[in-house]
């Protein structure tokens, strides 16, 4: 018994020390090992994945903004039902699968695991914007409709046209120079709103403040797995070329929100509340202050309530001024949240002219 | 070894001694209620010295003493005396004694008429309103100017927990508990400057809540109200201007008050007049531009769990602005 295992222990290091193995991308593996790694790998999501709960996902924006990610950051492996994945990812080992059916061969759960924490051995990254799960349920959100389309053999509306090159290079995220339709593309133009909520409104944004959140995403000090590498990829003269080009434009129609809440949004937002410390939102938020501070007016209910969630997560806590919100957001209820969401969405006045600001010249924070 | 102790117990020495003097001992007394309460202090104390002495005289002559001691200790008349009788007038000596103490405060306000002062405490800092004979008040903070030889009655209340008040050289300790107004009454003796702190444990910042008393000839007393009920000072150079727009345009106004400009928050100490105080952050830091630069940009490391955050926003010719502009409030 003794002289079996010694056996067996001393076979395995001569296999594994004397270099036999192949390690090679280029042979697969047994059929044997296959099966073990594959069963491996989906036990360990299953496992990994029970404690998830899927959110509400039948936002169309939300499934909109998962699929135009998944052109830019997902299709150079995976490919589309239009373009075949690049050559190169083709010779990966193991090859990235094809998605057409990834939400029939994994539960939500499981796929939001799998996207947010990346697959060991396999050059699956994990997301790279951390604690940003809202961002990786849209591509969940995507995947799931994805799968819809094709059973009912359906229009597939969901793969979005890639962009000429993405399937012939690795291009993961790289926007095109200077193109402020390719941001529109996500976050709107004149007349057209963000895909989703999750997306802010650049339109009539301070020009100091797009350039700072531009930085802070490419220096990976504000996290977003689909803003991070599109802002790293820009330099200085793009970033303030864009800021330029977007502040200048004019902002969107307001919400209609409900009166109430608004009411209580534009007492939290003119006084403040003392009893729980919470300062007025527009003495730092108008038009008299630093310029690196964002115009919320310009910005939809959705939007700052979910920035207002992240802050008060401890979510955005790589920058400075993301620490001096965090401290206050978290004095805030989520009625106080929504209220003031409420407010700056349906406060949108006329639109500004942004360039003739004075507060723009005194060079603040 | 022995000598090892000998300096390790001359050091405690010199670390429980050193509490005796300075500006916070409660040994040394500036006010009419701290040296009554010193009176008493010695009072008692030396009571207990009388009653400690007289037990072990007592002790060595049951043991040891003559028959006929012993059997006088031994009656029921001893016990009773003794045990009963002493304690009883000693013990109410001391409560007479200590309640009078309590009540004098209170008449001496009500006979010298002088306007009252109300602290809040806050986490983790004191607000202090003067009130003025003509009804009006005036906010500052973290430091409390008294008149020489005029009681004072000072409300304690609290915004958030339970802290407590004890400036050592004037009186003695009392609790703001919420909801409630507790009234002491303060009387400084000689001019000079003395400091106190929060003697409750309320939360993270405890430790680093304190304050500075100042008292002044009645005369100085009255200019320095003036001075600080009127508006905040104009900037006047280059560099102060710069740094009372930086101040604005930077969310300062959130939470502090500079009276006579837009900045008019309601969370945070009153700044209309911080350059003339004698701390910063309720006694943690000395005033001067570097503190404030210091505490602009890294307060969590300086007062940690402090409700501010850090603006380290500022390059540092705006943080040297923006510091000039504040130590120019006087």
């Amino acid at each position: 018994m003794v002289i079996a295992v010694a056996g067996g222990l001393a076979l395995a290091a001569g296999i594994v020390l004397s270099g036999v193995y192949n390690v090679s991308a280029s042979i697969p593996h047994f059929a044997v090992t296959d099966a073990i790694l594959r069963l491996a790998l989906r036990r360990s999501v299953a496992t990994h994945a029970a404690g998830v709960e899927t959110p509400d996902l039948t936002d169309e924006g939300l499934a909109e903004l998962g699929s135009r990610h998944f052109t830019l950051g997902c299709a150079p492996c995976h490919g589309t039902a239009n373009a075949e994945p690049n050559p190169v990812a083709r010779a990966m080992y193991p090859p990235p699968p094809a998605l057409h059916h990834a939400a029939e061969d994994w539960s939500t759960e499981e796929l939001y695991w799998i996207i947010a924490n990346g697959l060991k051995f396999t050059g699956m990254p994990a997301w790279s914007g951390v604690g940003r799960d809202d961002e990786v349920w849209a591509l969940v959100a995507f995947l799931s409709r994805l799968s819809e389309t094709n059973a009912n053999d359906g229009r597939p509306v969901t793969w979005r046209e890639t962009p000429s090159d993405a399937g012939s290079a690795l291009r993961f995220l790289v926007p095109e120079r200077n193109s402020v339709d390719f941001c529109a593309g996500c976050h709107g133009d004149a007349g057209a709103k963000p895909v989703d909520g999750l997306v802010p409104s650049l339109n009539g944004q301070r020009r100091a403040y797009l350039e700072r959140a531009l930085v802070e995403y490419g220096r990976n000090q504000r996290q977003s797995g689909m803003m991070e590498p599109i802002a790293r990829a820009l330099d200085e003269d793009e970033r303030q070329a864009l800021a330029r080009r977007f502040s200048d434009k004019l902002r969107a129609p307001p919400e209609n929100g409900d009166k109430q809440q608004i009411a209580r949004g534009r007492a939290i937002a003119k006084a403040g509340a003392a009893r729980a410390q919470i300062p007025p939102c527009l003495a730092c938020h108008s038009e008299r202050s630093s310029d690196r501070f964002p115009r919320l007016d310009s910005l939809s209910s959705d939007y700052i309530a979910r920035q207002l969630a992240l802050m008060r997560d401890g979510r955005r806590m790589g920058t400075t001024y993301g620490r001096i919100m965090t401290t206050i957001a978290r004095r805030l209820s989520q009625a106080d949240i929504d209220a003031v969401a409420a407010y700056f969405a349906s406060k949108r006045e006329t639109p500004v002219d942004t360039a003739s600001h004075p507060a723009d010249a005194t060079g603040a924070p | 070894m022995k000598r090892v102790l000998e300096r390790c117990s001359g050091a405690a020495l010199l670390l429980v001694l050193s509490a005796c003097t300075g500006e916070q001992s409660a040994l040394v007394s500036r006010g009419r209620e701290a040296s009554e309460i010193g009176s008493l202090f010695w009072i008692a104390t030396a009571v207990s010295a009388a009653v400690t002495i007289l037990v072990i005289i007592a002790i060595m002559f049951a043991l040891w003493g003559p028959p006929t001691w012993k059997d006088l200790l031994s009656r029921e008349r001893a016990v009773l005396l003794g045990g009963i009788v002493l304690p009883v007038l000693v013990l109410t000596y001391l409560l007479v004694q200590g309640s009078t103490l309590l009540q004098a405060g209170v008449a001496r306000t009500q006979r010298s008429g002088e306007p009252s002062i109300t602290i809040v405490g806050k986490r983790w800092w004191w607000e202090v309103i003067y009130h003025l004979p003509n009804g009006e008040t005036v906010a500052s903070a973290n430091e409390l100017r008294l008149p020489v030889g005029r009681p004072i009655s000072v409300r304690l209340e609290t915004a958030d927990v339970i802290h407590s008040f004890w400036a050592p050289q004037l009186g003695g300790k009392l609790d703001m508990i919420p909801g409630r107004s507790n009234v002491i009454t303060l009387e400084a003796t000689e001019p000079g400057t003395s400091r106190g702190q929060c003697a409750e444990y309320c939360g993270g910042a405890h430790a680093l809540m304190a304050f500075y008393v100042v008292a002044l000839p009645p005369k100085d007393y009255r200019a320095w109200l003036s001075r600080e009920a009127a508006d905040a000072r104009t900037p006047q150079t280059e560099q102060e201007r710069l740094g009372e727009r930086l101040f604005m345009t930077s969310g300062c106004g959130a939470c502090h008050t500079v009276r006579g400009t837009e900045a008019r928050g309601v969370i945070a100490p009153d700044l209309t007049h911080v350059g003339s105080r004698r701390s910063l952050a309720a006694a943690t830091l000395p005033n001067d531009e570097e503190a404030f630069a210091r505490w602009i940009a890294e307060n969590q490391h300086i007062k940690p769990e402090n409700l501010m955050p850090e603006f380290d926003v500022f390059t540092p010719q705006q943080l040297e602005a923006l510091s000039a502009y504040l130590s120019s409030l006087k």
